[in-house]
Protein backbone atom coordinates (compact mmCIF):
# COMPACT_ATOMS: atom_id res chain seq x y z
CA UNK A 1 0.00 0.00 0.00
CA UNK A 2 2.82 2.51 1.20
CA UNK A 3 4.50 1.87 -2.06
CA UNK A 4 1.69 2.08 -4.43
CA UNK A 5 1.70 5.54 -2.69
CA UNK A 6 4.71 6.41 -2.62
CA UNK A 7 4.37 5.28 -6.50
CA UNK A 8 1.76 7.59 -7.43
CA UNK A 9 3.21 10.63 -5.13
CA UNK A 10 6.24 10.29 -7.98
CA UNK A 11 4.35 9.91 -11.02
CA UNK A 12 2.74 13.49 -10.03
CA UNK A 13 6.17 14.44 -9.53
CA UNK A 14 7.15 13.39 -13.03
CA UNK A 15 3.61 15.23 -14.66
CA UNK A 16 4.43 17.89 -12.26
CA UNK A 17 8.28 18.09 -14.02
CA UNK A 18 7.25 17.52 -17.66
CA UNK A 19 3.87 20.13 -16.90
CA UNK A 20 6.81 22.88 -16.11
CA UNK A 21 9.82 22.06 -18.77
CA UNK A 22 6.93 22.04 -21.25
CA UNK A 23 5.58 25.49 -20.02
CA UNK A 24 8.97 26.55 -19.89
CA UNK A 25 10.60 25.77 -23.09
CA UNK A 26 6.97 27.27 -24.68
CA UNK A 27 7.60 30.36 -22.94
CA UNK A 28 11.41 30.62 -23.47
CA UNK A 29 9.91 30.25 -27.45
CA UNK A 30 7.46 32.21 -27.48
CA UNK A 31 9.79 35.18 -25.65
CA UNK A 32 12.04 34.54 -28.12
CA UNK A 33 9.62 35.03 -31.26
CA UNK A 34 8.36 38.25 -29.28
CA UNK A 35 11.75 39.25 -28.57
CA UNK A 36 12.40 38.49 -32.63
CA UNK A 37 9.41 40.36 -33.93
CA UNK A 38 10.29 43.74 -31.47
CA UNK A 39 13.85 43.95 -33.05
CA UNK A 40 12.70 43.56 -36.47
CA UNK A 41 10.07 46.34 -35.76
CA UNK A 42 12.57 48.63 -34.41
CA UNK A 43 15.30 47.98 -36.82
CA UNK A 44 11.79 48.43 -39.86
CA UNK A 45 10.96 51.49 -38.04
CA UNK A 46 14.95 53.25 -38.26
CA UNK A 47 14.76 51.73 -41.83
CA UNK A 48 12.01 53.60 -43.02
CA UNK A 49 12.50 56.24 -41.35
CA UNK A 50 16.08 56.54 -42.54
CA UNK A 51 14.72 55.91 -46.03
CA UNK A 52 11.76 58.50 -45.48
CA UNK A 53 14.47 60.82 -44.59
CA UNK A 54 16.79 60.22 -47.64
CA UNK A 55 13.68 60.59 -50.07
CA UNK A 56 12.82 63.75 -48.88
CA UNK A 57 16.27 64.88 -48.66
CA UNK A 58 16.47 63.99 -52.54
CA UNK A 59 12.89 65.45 -53.27
CA UNK A 60 14.61 69.05 -52.13
CA UNK A 61 17.70 68.76 -53.83
CA UNK A 62 15.22 67.50 -56.84
CA UNK A 63 13.34 71.49 -56.24
CA UNK A 64 16.08 73.36 -55.36
CA UNK A 65 17.87 71.52 -58.58
CA UNK A 66 15.11 72.65 -60.96
CA UNK A 67 14.18 76.39 -59.44
CA UNK A 68 17.81 76.83 -60.05
CA UNK A 69 17.72 75.49 -64.09
CA UNK A 70 14.65 77.47 -64.46
CA UNK A 71 16.39 80.68 -63.06
CA UNK A 72 19.38 80.14 -65.58
CA UNK A 73 17.35 79.25 -68.23
CA UNK A 74 15.63 82.43 -67.52
CA UNK A 75 18.46 84.58 -67.09
CA UNK A 76 20.23 82.88 -70.09
CA UNK A 77 17.25 83.60 -72.75
CA UNK A 78 16.24 87.05 -71.30
CA UNK A 79 19.52 88.68 -70.10
CA UNK A 80 22.17 87.23 -72.09
CA UNK A 81 20.15 86.10 -74.70
CA UNK A 82 18.81 90.32 -75.37
CA UNK A 83 22.05 91.06 -74.68
CA UNK A 84 23.34 89.08 -77.63
CA UNK A 85 20.87 90.40 -79.71
CA UNK A 86 21.36 93.97 -79.23
CA UNK A 87 25.21 92.70 -79.76
CA UNK A 88 23.96 91.01 -83.14
CA UNK A 89 21.75 94.51 -83.79
CA UNK A 90 24.91 96.65 -83.70
CA UNK A 91 26.97 94.41 -85.68
CA UNK A 92 24.64 95.02 -88.52
CA UNK A 93 24.87 98.36 -88.28
CA UNK A 94 28.83 98.60 -88.14
CA UNK A 95 28.65 96.40 -91.04
CA UNK A 96 26.38 98.60 -93.08
CA UNK A 97 29.25 101.70 -92.54
CA UNK A 98 30.98 102.29 -95.70
CA UNK A 99 34.71 103.41 -96.00
CA UNK A 100 35.86 99.82 -93.94
CA UNK A 101 39.22 97.91 -95.03
CA UNK A 102 38.94 94.42 -96.20
CA UNK A 103 40.59 93.41 -92.85
CA UNK A 104 37.43 94.89 -90.85
CA UNK A 105 35.04 93.95 -93.30
CA UNK A 106 35.86 90.30 -92.70
CA UNK A 107 36.44 90.48 -88.45
CA UNK A 108 33.03 92.07 -88.70
CA UNK A 109 31.74 89.12 -90.75
CA UNK A 110 33.85 86.71 -88.18
CA UNK A 111 32.36 88.29 -84.78
CA UNK A 112 28.91 87.80 -86.27
CA UNK A 113 29.23 84.50 -87.06
CA UNK A 114 30.71 83.85 -83.36
CA UNK A 115 27.66 85.86 -82.06
CA UNK A 116 24.97 83.62 -84.32
CA UNK A 117 26.72 80.46 -83.09
CA UNK A 118 26.59 82.31 -78.99
CA UNK A 119 23.49 82.89 -79.79
CA UNK A 120 22.47 79.43 -80.47
CA UNK A 121 23.99 77.93 -78.19
CA UNK A 122 22.65 80.12 -75.69
CA UNK A 123 18.91 79.18 -76.54
CA UNK A 124 20.31 75.37 -76.52
CA UNK A 125 21.51 75.84 -73.47
CA UNK A 126 18.46 77.73 -72.22
CA UNK A 127 15.92 74.95 -73.73
CA UNK A 128 17.87 72.17 -72.33
CA UNK A 129 17.35 73.41 -68.76
CA UNK A 130 14.04 74.34 -68.74
CA UNK A 131 11.65 73.42 -72.16
CA UNK A 132 9.83 76.32 -73.33
CA UNK A 133 7.66 73.68 -75.09
CA UNK A 134 6.69 71.94 -71.43
CA UNK A 135 5.56 75.58 -70.44
CA UNK A 136 3.93 76.81 -73.16
CA UNK A 137 2.51 73.84 -74.83
CA UNK A 138 2.62 71.00 -72.03
CA UNK A 139 4.06 67.45 -71.87
CA UNK A 140 3.33 65.88 -75.13
CA UNK A 141 4.52 69.05 -77.23
CA UNK A 142 7.97 68.39 -74.69
CA UNK A 143 8.43 65.03 -75.04
CA UNK A 144 7.68 64.98 -79.07
CA UNK A 145 10.21 67.85 -79.51
CA UNK A 146 13.05 66.20 -77.16
CA UNK A 147 12.42 62.93 -79.16
CA UNK A 148 12.54 65.33 -82.98
CA UNK A 149 15.75 66.13 -81.14
CA UNK A 150 17.02 62.87 -79.75
CA UNK A 151 16.22 61.47 -83.49
CA UNK A 152 17.83 64.46 -85.89
CA UNK A 153 21.38 63.21 -83.79
CA UNK A 154 20.93 59.42 -85.67
CA UNK A 155 22.10 58.15 -82.40
CA UNK A 156 19.09 56.67 -82.04
CA UNK A 157 15.75 56.21 -83.77
CA UNK A 158 12.37 56.76 -81.53
CA UNK A 159 8.67 56.10 -82.38
CA UNK A 160 6.69 58.79 -80.99
CA UNK A 161 3.23 57.73 -80.77
CA UNK A 162 0.05 59.80 -79.20
CA UNK A 163 -2.40 57.29 -78.88
CA UNK A 164 -4.84 59.32 -76.82
CA UNK A 165 -4.75 63.32 -75.95
CA UNK A 166 -7.80 64.62 -74.16
CA UNK A 167 -6.68 65.96 -71.38
CA UNK A 168 -3.89 68.18 -69.94
CA UNK A 169 -1.37 68.08 -66.97
CA UNK A 170 -2.61 71.37 -64.93
CA UNK A 171 0.57 71.02 -62.56
CA UNK A 172 3.85 72.09 -64.17
CA UNK A 173 6.12 70.10 -61.26
CA UNK A 174 4.33 66.76 -62.22
CA UNK A 175 4.45 67.47 -66.12
CA UNK A 176 8.38 68.38 -65.65
CA UNK A 177 9.02 65.46 -63.25
CA UNK A 178 7.49 62.91 -65.99
CA UNK A 179 9.58 64.82 -68.75
CA UNK A 180 12.38 64.57 -66.82
CA UNK A 181 12.12 60.84 -66.50
CA UNK A 182 11.65 60.25 -69.89
CA UNK A 183 14.97 62.34 -70.39
CA UNK A 184 16.79 60.18 -67.90
CA UNK A 185 15.66 56.93 -69.93
CA UNK A 186 16.52 58.13 -73.32
CA UNK A 187 20.01 58.77 -72.34
CA UNK A 188 20.13 55.70 -69.95
CA UNK A 189 18.95 53.89 -73.28
CA UNK A 190 21.64 55.69 -75.64
CA UNK A 191 24.62 55.80 -72.80
CA UNK A 192 24.45 52.38 -71.00
CA UNK A 193 21.69 50.17 -73.57
CA UNK A 194 23.22 51.57 -76.42
CA UNK A 195 19.94 50.94 -77.92
CA UNK A 196 19.31 51.32 -81.55
CA UNK A 197 15.15 51.82 -81.49
CA UNK A 198 13.41 53.63 -78.79
CA UNK A 199 9.89 53.76 -78.77
CA UNK A 200 7.33 56.12 -76.57
CA UNK A 201 3.47 55.60 -76.59
CA UNK A 202 1.44 57.71 -74.93
CA UNK A 203 -2.11 58.13 -74.02
CA UNK A 204 -3.57 61.20 -72.05
CA UNK A 205 -7.46 61.49 -70.84
CA UNK A 206 -8.77 63.61 -68.45
CA UNK A 207 -8.37 61.23 -65.87
CA UNK A 208 -4.90 59.51 -66.30
CA UNK A 209 -1.80 59.71 -68.13
CA UNK A 210 0.22 56.18 -69.08
CA UNK A 211 3.26 56.44 -71.00
CA UNK A 212 4.97 53.21 -72.22
CA UNK A 213 8.50 53.14 -73.10
CA UNK A 214 10.80 50.72 -74.09
CA UNK A 215 14.24 50.45 -75.84
CA UNK A 216 15.92 47.52 -77.71
CA UNK A 217 19.38 47.74 -75.96
CA UNK A 218 21.39 45.71 -73.50
CA UNK A 219 18.61 45.78 -70.69
CA UNK A 220 19.40 44.71 -67.32
CA UNK A 221 19.21 42.67 -64.27
CA UNK A 222 16.45 43.59 -62.24
CA UNK A 223 17.74 41.63 -59.38
CA UNK A 224 21.01 43.34 -59.51
CA UNK A 225 19.36 47.04 -60.00
CA UNK A 226 17.29 46.54 -56.53
CA UNK A 227 20.15 45.67 -54.77
CA UNK A 228 22.28 48.81 -55.93
CA UNK A 229 20.51 51.52 -57.46
CA UNK A 230 22.65 54.67 -59.31
CA UNK A 231 22.11 58.19 -58.27
CA UNK A 232 19.66 58.14 -62.09
CA UNK A 233 17.74 55.68 -60.45
CA UNK A 234 17.07 57.06 -57.82
CA UNK A 235 16.23 60.00 -59.20
CA UNK A 236 13.74 58.40 -61.41
CA UNK A 237 12.14 56.97 -58.51
CA UNK A 238 12.07 60.37 -56.56
CA UNK A 239 10.43 62.09 -59.59
CA UNK A 240 8.12 59.62 -59.83
CA UNK A 241 6.82 59.68 -55.97
CA UNK A 242 6.73 63.44 -56.48
CA UNK A 243 4.36 63.26 -59.31
CA UNK A 244 2.83 60.19 -57.23
CA UNK A 245 2.55 58.30 -60.48
CA UNK A 246 3.23 54.33 -60.26
CA UNK A 247 6.58 53.02 -62.50
CA UNK A 248 6.79 49.03 -63.45
CA UNK A 249 10.11 47.94 -65.14
CA UNK A 250 11.03 45.45 -67.03
CA UNK A 251 14.22 44.26 -68.21
CA UNK A 252 16.53 40.97 -68.57
CA UNK A 253 20.04 41.08 -70.10
CA UNK A 254 20.47 41.26 -73.77
CA UNK A 255 16.19 41.57 -74.15
CA UNK A 256 16.03 45.78 -73.92
CA UNK A 257 14.17 46.96 -71.30
CA UNK A 258 10.24 48.29 -71.22
CA UNK A 259 8.94 51.11 -68.85
CA UNK A 260 5.32 51.81 -68.02
CA UNK A 261 4.31 54.91 -66.23
CA UNK A 262 0.84 55.33 -65.02
CA UNK A 263 -0.48 58.65 -63.48
CA UNK A 264 -4.21 59.42 -61.56
CA UNK A 265 -5.17 63.01 -62.76
CA UNK A 266 -6.81 64.79 -60.59
CA UNK A 267 -10.84 65.64 -61.90
CA UNK B 1 -5.26 5.15 -25.91
CA UNK B 2 -2.44 3.21 -28.03
CA UNK B 3 -4.45 4.35 -30.52
CA UNK B 4 -3.92 7.37 -30.47
CA UNK B 5 -0.41 6.34 -29.71
CA UNK B 6 -0.22 4.76 -32.91
CA UNK B 7 -1.91 7.34 -35.01
CA UNK B 8 0.47 10.00 -33.28
CA UNK B 9 3.63 7.82 -34.28
CA UNK B 10 1.84 7.93 -37.96
CA UNK B 11 1.68 11.16 -38.12
CA UNK B 12 5.21 12.03 -37.41
CA UNK B 13 6.38 9.58 -39.88
CA UNK B 14 4.09 11.42 -42.34
CA UNK B 15 5.88 14.52 -41.78
CA UNK B 16 9.51 13.06 -41.36
CA UNK B 17 9.13 11.35 -44.51
CA UNK B 18 8.28 14.59 -45.91
CA UNK B 19 11.02 16.20 -44.50
CA UNK B 20 13.55 13.97 -45.58
CA UNK B 21 11.93 14.28 -48.77
CA UNK B 22 12.72 17.81 -49.55
CA UNK B 23 15.93 17.38 -47.88
CA UNK B 24 16.63 14.94 -50.61
CA UNK B 25 15.11 16.50 -53.32
CA UNK B 26 16.80 20.29 -52.59
CA UNK B 27 20.13 18.90 -50.97
CA UNK B 28 21.99 21.16 -53.76
CA UNK B 29 20.64 24.13 -52.39
CA UNK B 30 21.22 23.62 -49.04
CA UNK B 31 24.46 24.62 -47.06
CA UNK B 32 26.00 22.59 -44.49
CA UNK B 33 23.82 22.92 -41.64
CA UNK B 34 20.60 22.18 -43.08
CA UNK B 35 22.48 18.81 -44.91
CA UNK B 36 23.29 17.50 -42.01
CA UNK B 37 20.15 18.42 -40.25
CA UNK B 38 18.60 16.76 -43.64
CA UNK B 39 20.63 13.80 -42.42
CA UNK B 40 19.28 14.31 -39.07
CA UNK B 41 15.76 14.11 -40.64
CA UNK B 42 16.67 10.62 -42.58
CA UNK B 43 17.56 8.92 -39.90
CA UNK B 44 15.53 9.38 -37.64
CA UNK B 45 12.80 8.80 -40.07
CA UNK B 46 14.81 5.12 -40.83
CA UNK B 47 15.19 4.45 -37.19
CA UNK B 48 11.58 5.40 -35.91
CA UNK B 49 10.34 3.38 -38.96
CA UNK B 50 12.48 0.71 -38.04
CA UNK B 51 11.42 0.60 -34.42
CA UNK B 52 7.61 1.21 -34.71
CA UNK B 53 7.64 -2.35 -37.18
CA UNK B 54 9.53 -4.17 -34.34
CA UNK B 55 7.24 -2.69 -31.84
CA UNK B 56 4.56 -3.95 -33.96
CA UNK B 57 6.09 -7.16 -34.04
CA UNK B 58 6.41 -7.33 -30.18
CA UNK B 59 10.41 -7.52 -30.54
CA UNK B 60 12.37 -5.07 -28.10
CA UNK B 61 13.91 -2.08 -30.29
CA UNK B 62 15.62 -0.94 -27.47
CA UNK B 63 19.17 -1.56 -29.47
CA UNK B 64 17.69 1.40 -32.25
CA UNK B 65 16.94 3.48 -29.42
CA UNK B 66 20.53 3.51 -28.16
CA UNK B 67 21.94 3.79 -31.67
CA UNK B 68 19.23 6.69 -32.35
CA UNK B 69 20.29 8.42 -29.43
CA UNK B 70 24.30 8.43 -30.17
CA UNK B 71 23.22 9.26 -34.05
CA UNK B 72 21.16 12.24 -32.88
CA UNK B 73 23.82 13.62 -30.35
CA UNK B 74 26.57 14.06 -33.29
CA UNK B 75 24.14 15.42 -35.93
CA UNK B 76 22.87 17.91 -33.66
CA UNK B 77 26.56 18.47 -32.18
CA UNK B 78 27.61 19.13 -35.82
CA UNK B 79 24.59 21.12 -36.76
CA UNK B 80 24.78 23.37 -33.99
CA UNK B 81 28.78 23.21 -34.38
CA UNK B 82 27.56 24.81 -37.66
CA UNK B 83 24.97 27.44 -36.89
CA UNK B 84 26.85 29.12 -33.57
CA UNK B 85 30.00 30.64 -35.28
CA UNK B 86 30.28 32.85 -32.18
CA UNK B 87 32.02 32.96 -29.63
CA UNK B 88 34.81 31.36 -31.10
CA UNK B 89 35.24 29.54 -27.66
CA UNK B 90 31.71 27.66 -27.94
CA UNK B 91 33.36 25.76 -30.85
CA UNK B 92 36.45 24.89 -28.97
CA UNK B 93 34.40 23.49 -26.46
CA UNK B 94 32.29 21.55 -28.99
CA UNK B 95 35.86 20.07 -29.44
CA UNK B 96 36.10 18.40 -25.96
CA UNK B 97 32.19 18.35 -25.45
CA UNK B 98 30.98 16.06 -28.02
CA UNK B 99 33.59 13.37 -27.77
CA UNK B 100 33.16 13.22 -24.12
CA UNK B 101 29.22 13.11 -24.57
CA UNK B 102 29.19 10.36 -27.67
CA UNK B 103 31.74 8.05 -25.50
CA UNK B 104 29.81 8.20 -22.50
CA UNK B 105 26.70 7.22 -24.35
CA UNK B 106 28.61 4.30 -26.13
CA UNK B 107 29.70 3.48 -22.23
CA UNK B 108 26.29 3.52 -20.99
CA UNK B 109 25.17 1.26 -23.89
CA UNK B 110 28.01 -1.07 -23.38
CA UNK B 111 28.63 -1.37 -19.77
CA UNK B 112 26.39 0.77 -17.73
CA UNK B 113 22.38 0.68 -18.45
CA UNK B 114 22.92 -2.24 -20.98
CA UNK B 115 21.73 -2.69 -24.66
CA UNK B 116 18.47 -4.42 -23.66
CA UNK B 117 17.34 -1.34 -21.20
CA UNK B 118 16.10 2.10 -22.06
CA UNK B 119 18.93 4.12 -21.95
CA UNK B 120 17.54 6.98 -19.80
CA UNK B 121 21.19 8.56 -18.69
CA UNK B 122 22.55 8.98 -21.75
CA UNK B 123 18.81 10.54 -23.24
CA UNK B 124 18.68 12.49 -19.98
CA UNK B 125 22.35 13.94 -20.44
CA UNK B 126 22.15 14.30 -24.41
CA UNK B 127 18.48 16.08 -23.93
CA UNK B 128 20.53 18.30 -21.41
CA UNK B 129 23.52 19.19 -23.75
CA UNK B 130 21.13 19.51 -27.09
CA UNK B 131 19.04 22.56 -24.64
CA UNK B 132 21.83 24.17 -23.89
CA UNK B 133 23.24 24.44 -27.41
CA UNK B 134 19.26 25.18 -28.53
CA UNK B 135 19.31 28.24 -25.53
CA UNK B 136 22.98 29.19 -26.31
CA UNK B 137 21.66 29.44 -30.49
CA UNK B 138 18.48 31.83 -29.17
CA UNK B 139 20.81 33.72 -26.96
CA UNK B 140 23.13 34.38 -29.90
CA UNK B 141 20.16 35.61 -31.92
CA UNK B 142 18.80 38.20 -29.52
CA UNK B 143 22.63 39.06 -29.09
CA UNK B 144 23.74 40.10 -32.38
CA UNK B 145 19.71 41.62 -33.62
CA UNK B 146 19.90 41.27 -36.90
CA UNK B 147 16.85 41.06 -39.03
CA UNK B 148 15.82 37.51 -39.61
CA UNK B 149 16.71 36.08 -42.81
CA UNK B 150 15.05 32.67 -44.96
CA UNK B 151 17.72 30.62 -43.24
CA UNK B 152 17.41 32.15 -39.90
CA UNK B 153 13.36 31.77 -39.96
CA UNK B 154 13.96 28.12 -40.55
CA UNK B 155 16.16 27.22 -38.24
CA UNK B 156 14.65 29.35 -35.18
CA UNK B 157 11.75 26.82 -36.20
CA UNK B 158 14.01 23.98 -35.60
CA UNK B 159 15.56 25.13 -32.81
CA UNK B 160 11.91 25.45 -31.18
CA UNK B 161 11.09 22.16 -32.10
CA UNK B 162 13.98 20.83 -30.75
CA UNK B 163 13.96 22.50 -27.90
CA UNK B 164 9.93 21.88 -27.08
CA UNK B 165 10.37 18.89 -27.83
CA UNK B 166 13.71 17.87 -25.90
CA UNK B 167 12.70 20.12 -22.53
CA UNK B 168 9.00 18.36 -22.39
CA UNK B 169 10.35 15.19 -22.74
CA UNK B 170 13.33 15.62 -20.23
CA UNK B 171 11.45 14.13 -17.18
CA UNK B 172 9.94 11.51 -19.51
CA UNK B 173 13.47 10.31 -20.46
CA UNK B 174 14.78 10.53 -17.38
CA UNK B 175 12.14 8.61 -15.76
CA UNK B 176 11.55 6.45 -18.27
CA UNK B 177 13.56 3.30 -17.34
CA UNK B 178 11.57 3.46 -13.64
CA UNK B 179 8.07 3.67 -15.32
CA UNK B 180 9.01 0.76 -17.56
CA UNK B 181 10.07 -1.08 -14.89
CA UNK B 182 7.93 0.14 -11.55
CA UNK B 183 4.61 1.59 -13.00
CA UNK B 184 4.35 -0.19 -16.72
CA UNK B 185 0.18 0.80 -17.13
CA UNK B 186 1.21 4.53 -15.79
CA UNK B 187 3.74 4.78 -18.79
CA UNK B 188 1.42 5.04 -21.35
CA UNK B 189 0.29 8.52 -21.08
CA UNK B 190 3.41 10.00 -20.32
CA UNK B 191 4.41 8.34 -24.01
CA UNK B 192 1.57 9.51 -25.38
CA UNK B 193 2.54 12.50 -24.23
CA UNK B 194 5.77 12.72 -25.72
CA UNK B 195 4.61 11.62 -29.05
CA UNK B 196 2.48 14.59 -28.99
CA UNK B 197 5.42 16.77 -28.55
CA UNK B 198 7.66 14.84 -30.77
CA UNK B 199 4.85 15.56 -33.22
CA UNK B 200 5.00 19.39 -33.02
CA UNK B 201 8.68 19.16 -33.61
CA UNK B 202 8.36 17.28 -36.57
CA UNK B 203 5.91 19.95 -37.59
CA UNK B 204 8.16 22.58 -36.96
CA UNK B 205 10.57 20.88 -38.71
CA UNK B 206 8.57 20.68 -41.90
CA UNK B 207 7.60 24.07 -41.60
CA UNK B 208 11.59 24.76 -41.88
CA UNK B 209 12.39 22.98 -44.72
CA UNK B 210 9.55 24.07 -46.80
CA UNK B 211 10.97 27.34 -46.11
CA UNK B 212 14.05 26.55 -46.71
CA UNK B 213 14.00 24.25 -49.82
CA UNK B 214 10.90 26.55 -51.04
CA UNK B 215 12.35 29.96 -50.70
CA UNK B 216 12.03 31.74 -53.84
CA UNK B 217 14.37 33.90 -55.70
CA UNK B 218 13.80 37.83 -55.82
CA UNK B 219 10.76 39.07 -57.73
CA UNK B 220 12.34 39.84 -61.83
CA UNK B 221 9.77 43.47 -61.26
CA UNK B 222 10.86 46.36 -59.69
CA UNK B 223 7.90 48.18 -58.68
CA UNK B 224 7.69 51.69 -57.61
CA UNK B 225 4.96 53.90 -56.09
Amino acid sequence: MEQIFQDSELLVLISFGILIMSLLALAFVLFFNFSQKRILKEKMDAQVQKLKHQQELLHNNILIQEKERSRIAKDLHDDLGSKLNVIKLNMYQLQKQKNKSEQTTQILTDIKSLINTTIDTTRRISHDLLPPMLENFGLIAALKELCEGVSNTDTVSINFEVRKEEGTIDQQMVALNIFRVIQEFISNSIKHGQAAEISLHIALTKEILEINYSDDGKGFDLDLLANKKGLGMKNIESRINMAKAKLTLNSKPNQGMKANIYLNLPV
Amino acid sequence: MLENYWMISYSTLVCLALSAAIAILKYRRLDIAFKTFGLYIITNLVIENAALFLARQGINNYALVHLFTLLEFILLSFFYFEIIRKPAAFRKMMYFLAPIVALYIICNTLFIQGIDQINSYSETLENLVIISFSIFYFYRVLLEQEPQTIRGQALSLINSGIIIYLAGSLFIFMFSAYLLQSAPEAHIPFFIFNGILNLISKILFLLAMIKIGFSKPKSPFVKTE
